[in-house]
């Protein structure tokens, strides 16, 4: 595992990550789940209809009031977690720093693994890199954070690859975040997105921004898209003030677009402080506009 | 050793060279390659910037483009090949009175022996009017660099500044003669006085390097300065006028009643500085000595009296005292009147005296045709003297005397002489050839005062004696270079037809033509290498091992 992850495990030990919603009945776990049975913490009585198993009544309330009723409690499930991270080759920006955008997606996806990890939620992790994309199925035993990270460290970032398709394998209850800086098929996996809230997932963009995206060095250059190589633009002071403009107008377009969809979106800064960016995707924080958060 | 006709344009070639040079360093080509996934946020635009760099570009384009921009100036300045041989040339204008010494006029200028390739020597005639220059012809151009005075090339004692003129002439013929030339080294050898001094700072300027001007007087030129008159050396106060003479007394003999030039010189008189004695003009006896005496014979030739000044007139001596016993009588003849022979005793009266007086002699005939003048039967339109003309229809009736001798002070308009003087014995005798018809008032108008003051004026009055600040032997100024010269003449062709301009022609279109090929070809290689582009892998989904 990667030493930098160590700290960032550290500043994130005891953090939960609650979902925001009841989940779908599943093994006991710490989520409340939408199943309301008779194990579990008492919640409320009912009235006994006819259908109840009578082993459910409460014969001590039948004696004293003399009227049936059954006592119900709540459920805890389990929340299947995936982390679906974009290891295309926009993400390796800029190149071999260690506060690149693929850099930076790994870390929240391992600091992310580890908190649900920690609840005794499955986690799994696919990403798309060169050579095609590589999937572990969620699972709760001890090591998993090891193995995602190990995932993560071994792909080779580059080429063009679609993070919609990964939507296919997802359970539509599941807890889907992407790590993506959202230059691949953005309308497809805003779509995939939005079918799997509409069933009942819980969807997360992290959209990772470079710092040197936001703000671009001065000097003339000539601007290079590294995922499509004939696309050239030459970059100097004027040019720069358009460029912060256009990307600003992307950036809050997309956050509408998820947020439309049912979705959290969080942008996160590859100069920001990674223990804060994961304490604010487990709080939802995500779900919240900038001028909320504000 | 190339030398170049045009220098300047060397240089302005090698300042576009140097401007070619500071455009490689500004690199205007393809900014760096910066690989930035957010590129499609860019303003499409062109894929060019200019930044500067440390180093210069494309260091052979540079090499080739500099090497071209040099070999093509140096073509067009007119190269040529110049072996270590005569570089300067050297022009010499001399008074004639040095012709027959040319070897001392050689030793005097410093022409060093074996130069006499590149040294030409023009002898300028004392009297313009009779001889040109080198056997050009008389009516040389009239240049009108100078300030005033009509002054034509030829002679040095009409106008100094007609030095120029002749030096130019001669060193456009050497710089012809001689295309490999560096420079000229003008020498003028000045008699010790002029008519006229007026133009030579104008001429002076317009010679682009050093002049050197001496005045023979070592030399034996003193007979000149005497048969002049002129007082050399003293400067522009030299300047002797008529009527600046505190006395001067004219008689006119010979004449009809109504004399046209008695008439003028009595008219004038007053301006003139003289005084007319009577209808006829007679010396007054007793007249105080010191006086100049101007007698005016307008007997025309063959006459009796065909000498104005008699034939018992007796020549005077050499000493100082003599002077005035130069005239001691006056011709005996049917016509001599009693003003006549007034003049004879007063002559003889101030013969002996420690003030002698000055006499002129002026024959002047009626019909304009002094003894030993050739018959002439034309029309001139107009007289020149001393930078004045007097046009009019004059008949011209002689032609002066060839004989050495006779100073010209007045000119016909095509340049042959008018009137004439000498020193003789002593005696200042003049001729003027000048036929003035009887009741004319051509003498009476204003504008003939300068002819009537040219030809009374005591000989050699109005010659100048070379001022000091003419004279120049200093070495400082350098020497004037053919290439200012032919600038001043504004010669425009090349003078040299050589081989090497067209080969360094040749050189440098060859130069730009590789300079074309090898741009081409490294602008192909360049986008050869930016259209490279990456492939995608397969895609595949691995499962991870449990």
């Amino acid at each position: 595992m990667n030493p930098a992850y160590g700290t960032l495990l550290d500043a994130l030990r005891g953090v939960r990550w609650p979902a925001r919603r009841a989940v779908a009945a599943a093994l006991p776990g710490a989520h409340r789940s939408r199943q309301r049975g008779t194990a579990g913490e008492f919640t409320e009585y009912r009235l006994y209809r006819q259908g109840d198993d009578p082993k459910q009544l409460d014969w001590k309330l039948l004696a004293r009031s003399d009227r049936a009723f059954v006592r119900l409690t709540d459920d805890r499930a389990l929340l299947p977690t995936w982390l679906l991270v974009d290891g295309s080759a926009s993400m390796d920006f800029p190149a071999s720093d260690p506060l690149s955008k693929w850099n930076v997606a790994a870390a929240l996806a391992v600091g992310l693994a580890a908190v649900a990890h920690a609840a005794a939620d499955p986690v799994g992790v696919v990403c798309t890199a060169v050579g095609g994309a590589t999937r572990l199925t969620p699972r709760t035993r001890r090591g998993t954070v090891n193995e995602i990270a190990r995932v993560l460290d071994d792909a080779t970032v580059g080429g063009e690859s679609a993070l919609a398709p990964a939507f296919a394998t997802f359970a539509p209850t599941a807890r889907i975040v992407v790590l993506t800086d959202l230059l691949g098929d953005l309308d497809a996996l805003v779509t995939a997105a939005a079918q799997h809230v509409a069933a009942g997932a819980t969807v997360e963009c992290v959209h990772i921004v470079a710092a040197a995206e936001l703000d671009p060095p001065a000097g003339v250059r000539l601007a290079r898209d590294p995922e499509s190589l004939a696309t050239e633009r030459t970059m100097d002071r004027r040019s720069v003030i358009a460029y912060r403009d256009a990307f600003a107008r992307f950036r809050n377009e997309a956050a509408r677009r998820w947020r439309a969809a049912g979705a959290g979106y969080l942008e996160v800064v590859t100069d920001s402080p990674l223990p804060k960016a994961v304490r604010q995707i487990v709080s939802g924080q995500s779900h919240e506009s900038a001028t909320e958060r504000a | 050793m190339i030398s170049l006709l045009t220098p300047w344009i060397f240089v302005a070639s090698v300042v576009a060279a140097g401007v070619v040079t500071a455009l490689h360093f500004l690199s205007v080509h393809r900014p760096p390659v910066w690989l930035l996934p957010t590129t499609r946020f860019l303003v499409p635009g062109d894929a060019r910037a200019i930044s500067r760099s440390r180093t210069p570009s494309d260091l052979l384009l540079l090499a080739m483009r500099v090497a071209a921009l040099l070999l093509m100036g140096l073509a067009l300045a007119g190269p040529s090949w110049r072996s270590n041989g005569d570089r300067i040339g050297h022009i010499v204008i001399a008074d004639e009175a040095w012709r027959s010494d040319s070897a001392r006029v050689l030793e005097i200028v410093g022409v060093p022996s074996g130069a006499s390739g590149v040294t030409r020597v023009v002898w300028l005639t004392g009297d313009s009017a009779s001889r040109g220059v080198g056997g050009a012809s008389r009516r040389a151009p009239v240049d009108v660099r100078t300030d005033s005075s009509i002054a034509r090339v030829g002679g040095m004692h009409r106008a100094l500044a007609a030095a120029f003129p002749a030096a130019w002439r001669a060193t456009d013929r050497l710089m012809r003669e001689r295309p490999t030339l560096d420079s000229v080294a003008l020498d003028i050898l000045a008699p010790p006085s002029s008519a006229s001094v007026d133009g030579w700072e104008s001429w002076r300027a317009s010679w682009p390097g050093r002049v050197t001007v001496r005045t023979p007087i070592d030399t034996t030129q003193a007979s000149d300065r005497a048969a002049t008159g002129a007082v050399a050396g003293t400067g522009s106060d030299a300047l002797l006028r008529a009527s600046e003479l505190s006395r001067a007394a004219v008689t006119v003999s010979g004449g009809p009643p109504d004399d046209v030039v008695a008439a003028a010189i009595a008219l004038h008189g007053h301006a003139l500085g003289v005084r007319v004695d009577g209808a006829r003009g007679a010396v007054r006896p007793g007249e105080q000595a010191g006086e100049t005496t101007i007698r005016i014979a307008r007997q025309p030739v063959g006459t009796a009296a065909d000498d104005p000044r008699g034939g018992s007139l007796a020549r005077s001596s050499t000493s100082a005292t003599s002077t005035s016993s130069s005239l001691t009588s006056l011709a005996q003849s049917s016509r001599t009147s009693v003003a006549d022979s007034e003049q004879r005793a007063t002559i003889a009266a101030n013969a002996g005296r420690s003030n002698p007086t000055t006499i002129v002699t002026i024959e002047w005939p009626v019909d304009g045709r002094p003894r030993g003048w050739s018959a002439r039967n034309d029309s001139v339109g107009a007289i020149a003297e001393r930078g004045v003309a007097l046009v009019a229809p004059w008949r011209r009736n002689a032609a002066a005397p060839r004989a050495a001798g006779w100073r010209t002070i007045a000119w016909w308009g095509d340049g042959d002489a008018a009137a004439v003087e000498r020193l003789q014995n002593g005696e200042c005798v003049k001729q003027v050839g000048i036929a003035v018809p009887n009741g004319s008032d051509l003498l009476l108008a204003p504008g003939a005062r300068a002819l009537l003051e040219a030809i009374v004026a005591p000989c050699g009055a109005g010659m100048l004696g070379i001022p000091p600040s003419i004279l120049d032997t200093t070495t400082v100024t350098p020497l004037a270079s053919v290439a200012a010269l032919k600038r001043t003449t504004g010669v425009r062709r090349i003078a040299t037809r050589g081989w090497l301009p067209m080969v360094l022609l040749l050189a440098a279109i060859a130069l730009l033509l590789a300079e074309w090929v090898v741009r081409t070809s490294m602008a192909g290689e360049r986008a050869l290498a930016g259209t490279g582009s990456r492939t995608a892998g397969p895609r595949a989904v691995r499962e991870r091992a449990a």
